[in-house]
């Protein structure tokens, strides 16, 4: 019997994939090339974000017996699966990489003067590596812990930051047209395709009747959520976002809620960093999972080492520097990741809308989720 | 990893004892370069009172190579993280462009971005060295000063405003001045503050904010000063020194002030004749309307204000008792005259000098872009747009807050 | 006449019962009785506490009574047994006469026969007496076990304010009479075994038949049954064979001293598990949640009741984590602490000559070392311990210079939040300097990934087909109703879903009034 996890947890899933990585570096990157007009940028992010989300729900949905690779190569052969997934599982590695090295820019930048590569880098391998090789059933309970804390320190630490807004700082909007815009979410699109991982737990979720339903409903309150905090950043920062490179910290400097206790940018630090790391392992494990598909193993153990190991040799190689990565990321990882996404969102297209052959049965499973046996406790015993 | 990593742990000191923990900077001119003094914690052992602190300075360049010079002197990193309050002398505003000055300090991601700038006639290090003893901290004045003009007066002064208002189009940034008071008597430099504030329609808690004391040395008592004048920058240079009187005007077109005093004179109506009377806005109700007519950008500020009567005198300046439980026309009218003629003045301040306190631009900009740009693409210079804009004023007070 | 003619016949019947006595004694095989006798002693290795106390019947018949001295109740032995076997006569031979012992002469409820030597000799070492008749192979064994038992009293990790006050003993009998005096009902069932080859510790799985689940009974049973070890001295012997993660600092298997929380957990569809000798029952599975829960809880208002467990809750997070972020912020952090603070802090730490981190973990280390020292010191010698701890140690200390006392402080506050969870407090202790560790050498930083790490590992333990943080991972709505919120009885219509059990119905529904009537 496979590990299962809740369609709870995979709302949760998908939450977090939402979530992370909009409220560190992305603002900033969009300011760049969208200036007042960032915001709508950030919504189109949005949008193609949880069309993503959405895409990969009722695809899971429909087929709740096959992971991905099977269901992939009943379409596409074999081969082509093993291509798709090289592909994403590439993607994936480098969006892990590159979070990796900006969580490590974040604490240097916020609460450490100097910081040693290695007292980051071995605690974190071991975090994400451990619930990684430990499995979907692991990652989806952690959520659900963490995911309580990231509510309350998100909301703790932005909620009196809405009386700072002037809500006009960036009017009036489309001021040169709309080409600001789709330029935001071009250079930005490295930022967006989180909802990817999703993918890799096909065939691992009880299925609920209204489990598209619910996950869309709960990642648009998180892209709401996105929006606002986004908004605020640029109507409270104004023209100094130029200068912010990350937005979840040095917007919580502005919060005026206990200035005897101090700022509240250090609730903001662990709730970025409970959020970042959360989704590398949720990344890491989609690599393990889907690359042991194609290479054979019967555990992702290997290929989730490989792929630290992986990881940590091109931080070295790019000596561990935020700038280096941005202009890379830049320069060549947006076309790729708007390549991947294009790919991938008219694969999802064209895959949910493709008629079942006759040979496949669906079986929908019934959800009892009163019950709630833990599935991965019964091999336990 | 833990048994190759605690052994050098275990040996690291705390960063109280590393770092010098620095609370307030001030910045002056010390012949060509620039003097920068900090006020450190200093530790008192086992200590139940207040904290002490202390008071070094170095010279160099830039910021940066005094904090290095300062560093070398203590032996001790400066921790600018708990910096407050940074004063900043005129001779620094006036020699240096501050964007360029503070860039240094901007980039780094140490110092808050709530760090208060105070700007000061006399020499910044009096400022923070103004107190009785040498080692009493002047960091909690400085900050309540500040904010409390931050709170009256809408003069948002801190680094972050700073330097978003500087680099925004409109390019007006502003501080709060404070001034050393030299006076020797204790009770007189009280007074006569105390008169300046009344005179002047600083609060009362203004006034009260002056601190006097003899230091350990026995010379003349010195007290910070505060009086509501603000100084402007524009693009990080500074072009003046006004008066809280010069920008009164300014407080009537903006709803987050509060508490000013003001005065209506020649009141004449069935019971006063020729009476001036003294009352404070307890805050106000702005609307502003613009629009871009022939070229001419327009302002329509309609201005409610919820006043409350403090005082009223006759025409022999004999305080008059009955009280007044209605504003009516002549009162109306007066205030109104008033209001138009103190905007009148400050408008023509900023045009003379050439600043944008209120944030003009973006008002026009936001509201009629194109005809905004159009009419600074008109301009000979646009930095000087403020030349052409018009503002009319319709002020009344709808509460008596008696 | 008269009393000549008594005198007669009393002489007769004299000489006719010396006459069937010498019948019988010249049908007795003295060497039969005394080389079983001898048998046994050399079986017991001619223990000094081994006694065999000879007699005959009325009837001549050679008895031994074979016990250890001060396990029986020798008074009973003595009325119900020898006293009867003398006074009576056996009237038969051979295993008859044993028969005829256990049904007819001895006068007690418990007594049945030995199955073989080694029944016999195991029911001596649990307190009973062996009935030996000369000619007999059969062996009457007598239930008498008088041990030296406890009084239930209130044990003294488990007090309540209000609630019941009675605590297991030591004696596996009484620890069943305290539940079954609770749960009297017919699906409650009693599994027994044996344990351990030179203790021979008896050990029941208790359960109610018709809410346990089938397959953890069985797991459990297998898994007791697969003991093979020389002695079993208390419980947690037996909880070390249970538990699937067995070297981890986290306590996998569940345990109460009072009955009524045995009882509780049994009628949510746990398992318990009582182990002779030890007053402390087992139960599985078990989750965290469980250390959370107070008896005090549900014998006082829902409100207090949950106030009280985020108490514990977050003084138990405190616990944890304060010590590693106060060492976190002197060294690495100074900027995120308020300024305020940061000055009290800066003025206690002058001339301190230790670093932050060595100086917490010394204070850390002198705590718990105060605190072992005053476990096993005499009674007469806590006070004057506790004066050394809190005067010399705590405030001499400081005023000397070699320790600061916000690190006291700390140390001492989170020592006393580690007791808000009890059954925790030694995990929670070790935690506590782990952490410590952590953020001495990470920081913050350090701190987060551990605390992430922990969780990790929390979350994937499973025991008994129970994740151990249900009902917070996974979430199971139904069991909120008594996790951190407690709402009121009335409110537990099901049972909890975390715990596997085949009937969920715990209070009956409203509609169903009509039953109730009927």
């Amino acid at each position: 019997m496979t590990t299962q996890i809740t369609t709870r947890e995979y709302i949760l899933f998908a939450m977090f994939a939402v979530l992370t990585s909009k409220i560190m570096t992305m603002p900033h990157v969009i300011y760049n090339y969208a200036t007042h007009d960032a915001i709508f940028s950030v919504l189109l992010n949005m949008l193609i974000e949880l069309l993503l989300v959405v895409l990969i729900t009722l695809l899971i949905a429909k087929n709740p017996d096959k992971t991905f690779f099977e269901f992939l190569s009943s379409k596409i052969t074999k081969f082509g699966a093993t291509i798709v997934i090289i592909i994403i599982s590439l993607y994936l590695l480098l969006k892990a990489t590159f979070i990796l090295q900006e969580t490590y820019t974040f604490f240097l930048h916020t609460i450490y003067e100097q910081f040693n590569i290695f007292y980051f880098f071995v605690p974190v391998f071991l975090l994400i590596g451990y619930m990684a090789i430990k499995g979907v059933r692991t990652i989806g309970k952690s959520l659900e812990i963490f995911g309580f804390f990231v509510v309350i320190g998100l909301g703790i630490a932005f909620i009196n930051t809405v009386g700072l807004a002037t809500f006009d700082a960036n009017l009036p909007y489309f001021r040169d047209g709309i080409s600001d815009v789709f330029a935001g979410t071009f250079y930005s699109s490295f930022y967006i395709g989180n909802s990817l991982v999703l993918l890799f737990l096909m065939g691992k979720v009880k299925i609920n009747s209204k489990i598209t339903q619910k996950t869309l409903l709960c990642c648009s309150l998180v892209a709401l959520f996105v929006l606002i905090m986004d908004f605020l950043f640029y109507d409270i920062l104004g023209y100094t976002v130029i200068y912010s490179t990350f937005a979840l910290s040095d917007l919580s400097q502005f919060n005026p809620f206990v200035s005897d206790l101090g700022h509240l940018s250090w609730l903001s630090i662990i709730v970025g960093t409970v959020n970042l790391f959360s989704l590398v392992a949720i990344m890491l494990y989609s690599i393990g999972e889907g690359t042991k598909q194609f290479c054979k193993t019967n555990t992702a153990t290997i290929p989730i080492l490989f792929a630290l190991a992986i990881m940590f040799g091109t931080c070295y190689i790019l000596k561990f520097d935020l700038k280096v990565f941005n202009e890379i990321i830049i320069d060549y990882g947006t076309y790729f990741a708007t390549s991947v996404l294009g790919i991938v969102t008219i694969l999802l297209f064209i895959l949910n809308i493709v008629r079942r052959s006759k040979n496949e049965t669906v079986t929908k499973q019934s959800n009892n989720i009163s019950s709630n046996i833990d599935a991965n406790s019964v091999d336990a015993i | 990893m833990l048994i190759v990593l605690t052994p050098s742990s275990f040996t690291t000191p705390s960063q109280f004892k590393s770092h010098a923990i620095a609370t307030s900077m001030a910045l002056d001119t010390a012949e060509d370069e620039l003097e920068l003094t900090i006020q450190i914690i200093k530790p008192q052992p086992n200590s139940g009172s207040g904290p002490k602190y202390q008071h070094i300075s170095s010279q160099g360049a830039t910021i940066s190579d005094c904090i290095e010079k300062l560093e070398m002197q203590l032996g001790r990193i400066i921790g600018l993280g708990h910096c407050a309050t940074m004063v900043i002398s005129d001779d620094v505003c006036t020699k240096y462009n501050l964007l360029y000055t503070l860039d240094d300090l901007i980039r780094g991601n140490e110092l808050g971005t709530n760090t208060l700038l105070i700007h000061t006639m006399d020499k910044a290090k009096d400022i923070l060295t103004s107190s009785a003893a040498e080692e009493n901290n002047t960091q909690d004045l400085l900050m309540d000063i500040t904010q409390l003009n931050q709170q009256l007066y809408s003069t948002k002064t801190d680094l972050f405003s700073f330097y978003n208002n500087s680099i925004s189009p409109h390019s007006t940034a502003i501080m709060l001045s404070l001034d050393i008071n030299n006076d020797a008597q204790q009770g007189q430099s009280n007074s006569e503050s105390g008169a300046q504030g009344a005179a002047s329609g600083s609060t009362s808690a203004t006034s009260d904010s002056t601190s006097n004391s003899s230091n350990s040395s026995g010379q003349q008592s010195k007290s910070i000063k505060s009086q509501g004048d603000i100084s402007i920058f524009v693009d990080g240079n500074l072009v003046d020194t006004l008066s809280y009187q010069e920008l009164k005007g300014f407080n009537w077109l903006d709803s987050k002030t509060k508490r000013n005093l003001f005065k209506l004179e020649n009141i004449s109506s069935e019971e006063l004749t020729n009476a001036t009377m003294e009352l404070v806005n307890l805050g106000q109700n702005i609307k502003l309307e613009t629009s871009i007519t022939n070229n001419t950008p327009l302002i329509y500020a309609k201005v409610d204000v919820r006043a409350k009567i403090l005082k009223i005198q006759d025409e022999n300046d004999a305080i008059l008792t009955n009280q007044i439980s209605y504003i009516d026309e002549s009162i109306q009218s007066a205030f109104k005259e008033l209001v138009q003629k103190e905007v009148d003045d400050s408008i023509k301040l900023s045009k003379e000098k050439n600043f944008d306190k209120l944030n003009f631009y973006h008002l026009f900009e936001k509201n009629h872009y194109k005809e905004w740009q159009q009419y600074l693409a008109n301009l000979d210079d646009p930095d000087n747009y403020m030349q052409g804009i018009q503002v009319y004023v319709d002020a009344a007070i709808t509460e008596n807050a008696q | 006449m008269h009393k000549l003619l008594n005198y007669f016949f009393d002489a007769f019947e004299y000489i006719f019962i010396q006459f069937d006595k010498l019948k019988t004694k010249k049908g007795t095989n003295k060497v039969d009785l005394q080389k079983r006798i001898k048998e046994y002693q050399d079986i017991f290795h001619h223990t000094c506490d081994l006694i065999v106390r000879t007699f005959e019947s009325a009837d001549g018949i050679p008895c031994a009574l074979i016990y250890l001295d001060n396990a029986v109740d020798k008074l009973l032995l003595a009325e119900s047994v020898i006293e009867k076997v003398q006074r009576l006569s056996i009237g038969t031979q051979g295993n008859q006469a044993i028969d005829a012992c256990e049904h007819e002469i001895v006068a007690y409820v418990q007594v049945d026969t030995a199955k073989d030597t080694q029944d016999a000799v195991d029911s001596i070492l649990t307190g009973f007496a062996m009935l030996l008749v000369d000619g007999s192979d059969k062996i009457l064994k007598v239930q008498c076990a008088k041990w030296f038992i406890r009084s239930p009293s209130e044990p003294p990790t488990s007090a309540v304010v209000k609630g019941p006050r009675e605590g297991f003993v030591e004696d596996i009998n009484t620890n069943l009479s305290l539940l079954r005096k609770r749960l009297k009902s017919n699906n409650l069932v009693i599994e027994q075994t044996q344990i351990g080859r030179e203790t021979n510790t008896q050990v029941r799985i208790c359960y109610l038949q018709n809410l346990a689940s089938p397959k953890i009974v069985a797991k459990i049973r297998e898994q007791i049954n697969q003991i093979d070890i020389d002695g079993v001295v208390d419980s947690s012997y037996i909880s070390a064979f249970l538990g699937h993660n067995r070297h981890s600092m986290f306590k996998q298997i569940g345990s109460t001293e009072k009955p009524d929380i045995a009882a509780a957990k049994i009628l949510e569809g746990r398992v318990a598990i009582m182990v002779d000798n030890s007053p402390i029952v087992l139960t599985v599975p078990f989750l965290l949640l469980e250390d959370l829960q107070n008896s005090d809880d549900y014998y006082s208002t829902p409100a207090k009741a949950t106030f009280l467990r985020w108490l514990r809750l977050i003084g138990a997070m405190v616990a944890i984590l304060l010590p590693g972020i106060y060492v976190a912020m002197t060294l690495y952090h100074y900027n995120v602490i308020p300024i305020k603070f940061l000055v009290t802090i800066t003025n206690s730490i002058q001339g301190i000559p230790l670093p932050p981190f060595l100086e917490t973990l010394f204070i850390i280390l002198l705590f718990e070392t105060l605190y072992e020292a005053s476990l096993r010191m005499p009674r007469y010698l806590g006070l004057a311990l506790s004066v050394v701890g809190a005067l010399i140690l705590g405030d001499t200390a400081v005023k000397a210079g070699l320790i600061s006392s916000p690190a006291v402080l700390i140390v001492a506050v989170t020592g006393v939040m580690s007791y808000t969870i009890p059954e925790q407090s030694s995990q929670i202790s070790l935690l506590r300097i782990i952490f410590t560790f952590v953020g001495g050498i990470l920081g913050l930083y350090g701190m987060i990934v551990g605390a992430m790490i922990l969780i990790a590992y929390l979350v994937n333990m499973n025991t008994y087909q129970s994740s151990y943080l249900a009902p917070f991972a996974p979430y199971i709505s139904n069991d909120q109703k008594d996790a951190l919120i407690k709402k009121p009885t009335t409110s537990q219509i099901t049972r909890p879903n975390s715990i596997p059990n085949i009937n969920h119905r715990r209070l009956a529904d409203e509609n169903d009034n009509s039953n109730n009537d009927s």
